[in-house]
């Protein structure tokens, strides 16, 4: 697993200085590069990129369509990032996600006569508290037998997702051909910011977790502990850190912040637990991580890029009839370009 | 100096790009007789069933009528409102269409969203002013294609047909849709030879092949020679089967011939593409109206395909298509009901 752990320092070493810069150069590179794929493939590029902007800018409902595919990036991004800080590579944030889902819409469900203003935070804090713990999992199987996280948390995905669907199918399951739960109360579901939207106060949650998180670590003694453990673990211990420890804590929180992702989905958009809802919101996590370079704000900024490339990618599928590929190939160019800065490096070099 | 050229050529060839865009959207769009949106089942394109035939009825309103249409296809469930809003808020189609039971959900908080806006669901009823919803007598297909099997069962010389009146019908699960096929199938059975003898059960789900199989050889196993797939994607797995042990299959929904070309009997049809193309006829010609359409053999929506059908009882299923035209048959639609 040494060329893991290399990998590991590349990515946690990224470049800062003019990250923004080389960022937005690799966009710009990578919808070029699309514009030739998209023509080659026989495709009309003109229509294909104005669908694109329309669909992630274009008037108030599809920004705030962007916006709502940017909460559970940001979540399941902060997921990555926390993780990566402490040398921890959490892939398992897709399974985390449907244990915070699930724990969310059963507290809700759980106590339908609560006002939503102690109803709400109740919600919030099971999904956190499921997410986390099956976060922590993997930790203290880390912290005890040194059991790869990136193998354990990658099956527990497999675990977490389909033991969530057993739960729902065998116990709270709403009568009926399609596998959820029935609606959540009233005042467990999230207001609407701009009606008819589905975009909801979850936005402002999100940002919320991105306070936190960056706080934690540029302000607390615990942030640095985690990150002391990311950056050499010997080190740590010689300087007293118990490094077991944190890596149970930072598998902890981090698995807390996807929770939060699928407690979002389930309050905001879908007002219930629903069976294979998530369209691998964990997994895109990784490379929201990466863009923001494992920075809580960078998160943010990437995980609009994402939000905004879901979004305008679905109008171009659906109006200018692009496949979706196409896109999914746009973001990994995206990715691509960003992740090689030595590539961009080379390039402006040479111009 | 050369890092501001290097970036003044890229937004220079980024302007262009998009620049192309804005013109090239503004190119009219020829005439055209109306706008529609499809939404098809999550099983999506390629189907070979269900959604393939939709989508023919869609290319078939193009033709004949002259629409423009765009289509998505959502991978799972929690997809569906999605695009119905996305749809519904461009308002600029005369018609969206749901396909599959499992949009019902979906389809009825967008509609109670977009008042204005025309919707049809296919396989459901969605009980809103503005949502027509198209559901088949399943009863009437089940009886055509148990009746096929009853005759073929009976004859002889034919190596994939055994002695014993032995045949079989496999549900994808237990709802009353698919309750109403197999009855049709049981009654169509006993009105041609009330001593055949038919097995029924259910895969428990619509994309489990594997399983369709299993249940397909253990029928087989039981003496059965001709078993009907009403299972969606399941049903793969019966066709498989009856391939691999040389008895008959029965296809469903679209001609599932190419399949198994020799063991293919016929295909309990539902002609989806009929259904879409009536909905849209029905809207381009201003009568669309929200409610229940209950379609069938009559309107041509139901029926069987000839396939290895020999021509005798190809005879007596149009005996048979008469007269549920006519009304003269009764057939039950729970296997309660099936005498």
């Amino acid at each position: 697993m040494l060329g893991h752990d290399r990998l590991l320092a590349r990515i946690r070493n990224l470049p800062v200085l003019s990250d923004l810069l080389y960022s937005f150069i690799a966009i710009i590179l990578a919808l070029i590069i699309s514009a030739v794929l998209i023509f080659i493939s026989g495709y009309d590029v003109g229509r294909a990129y104005y669908n694109l902007l329309y669909g992630a800018f274009g008037n108030l409902y599809n920004l705030s369509q962007t916006l709502l595919k940017t909460i559970p990036l940001i979540f399941t991004g902060l997921t990555v990032a926390i993780g990566f800080k402490t040398g921890l590579f959490n892939i398992g944030g897709e399974g985390q996600l449907y244990w915070g889902a699930l724990a969310s819409a059963v507290a809700a469900l759980s106590f339908p006569h609560l006002n939503g203003i102690i109803l709400i935070p109740i919600c919030l804090l099971a999904g956190a508290l499921a997410g986390g713990v099956w976060g922590a999992i993997p930790g203290y199987l880390k912290a005890k037998t040194g059991a790869h996280e990136v193998v354990t948390t990658i099956m527990l995905n497999y675990i977490g997702i389909l033991s969530t669907s057993f739960l729902l199918k065998n116990y709270f399951k709403e009568p009926g051909y399609i596998d959820q739960t029935p609606m959540i109360p009233e005042a467990a579901r999230l207001p609407e910011l701009i009606p008819y939207t589905r975009l909801t106060w979850a936005i402002f949650i999100s940002i919320g977790a991105i306070i936190v998180i960056d706080l934690l670590f540029k302000k607390t003694s615990l942030g640095y502990d985690l990150q002391a453990v990311g950056e050499n673990p010997t080190a740590a211990e010689y300087a007293g850190i118990n490094s077991a420890s944190k890596i149970i804590i930072s598998m902890m929180i981090s698995g807390a912040a996807a929770g939060l992702a699928g407690s979002s989905m389930v309050m905001g958009v879908f007002n219930r637990f629903i069976t294979n809802f998530s369209p691998g919101y964990g997994f895109t996590g990784i490379a929201v991580a990466v863009l923001g370079r494992n920075k809580a704000w960078g998160v943010l900024l990437a995980a609009l890029l994402f939000g905004a490339l879901e979004a305008g990618g679905m109008s171009m599928k659906l109006f200018a009839k692009i496949p979706m590929d196409l896109m999914t190939i746009v973001q990994g160019l995206v990715i691509l370009f960003v992740a090689a800065p030595a590539l961009i490096h080379l390039l402006v070099r040479r111009s | 100096m050369k890092k501001i050229r290097f970036l003044t050529v890229l937004i220079l060839l980024l302007v262009l790009v998009l620049g192309a865009g804005i013109t090239g959207n503004v190119q009219a769009k020829g005439q055209v007789e109306g706008q529609v949106a499809i939404i098809f089942a999550t099983g999506g394109l390629g189907d070979k069933s269900f959604n393939d035939s939709a989508m023919r009825g869609m290319q078939m309103a193009k033709e004949e009528y002259g629409i423009e249409f765009d289509y998505a296809e959502p991978t799972a469930i929690a997809e569906y409102q999605t695009y119905l809003t996305q749809f519904a808020n461009t308002r600029q189609y005369d018609l969206i269409i749901s396909i599959g039971f499992d949009q019902a959900d979906a389809l009825t908080a967008t509609a109670e969203r977009f008042t204005d806006q025309n919707f049809a669901i296919v396989d459901m009823v969605v009980d809103k002013p503005n949502v027509a919803s198209f559901v088949y007598k399943e009863q009437e297909r089940g009886f055509l294609v148990g009746a096929a099997s009853a005759l073929v069962t009976a004859k002889t010389g034919d190596p994939r047909v055994n002695p014993d009146k032995v045949i079989g019908v496999i549900g994808g699960m237990k709802i009353p849709l698919i309750d109403a096929n197999i009855a049709g199938f049981m009654a169509g059975a006993g009105y041609i030879d009330p001593e055949v003898k038919v097995l029924h059960s259910y895969v428990g789900h619509w994309a489990d092949p594997a399983k369709g199989k299993e249940l397909t050889i253990s029928m087989i196993e039981q003496g059965a020679d001709i078993v009907w797939g009403a299972a969606g994607r399941s049903g793969l797995g019966v066709i498989n089967a009856a391939q691999e042990k040389n008895i008959y299959a029965i296809g469903a929904d679209s001609d599932q011939g190419y399949l198994a070309p020799d063991n293919i009997l016929t295909n309990g049809m539902k002609f989806v593409d009929n259904t879409v193309l009536l909905a849209i006829d029905q809207v381009l010609k201003g009568k669309f109206k929200g409610g229940i359409n209950v379609l069938g053999v009559k309107e041509d929506v139901l029926g069987y395909s000839k396939n290895l059908l020999p021509v005798d009882v190809i005879n007596k299923l149009e005996e048979i298509k008469a007269k549920i035209i006519k009304g003269e048959l009764q057939i039950p639609d729970k296997i309660e009901d099936v005498k």
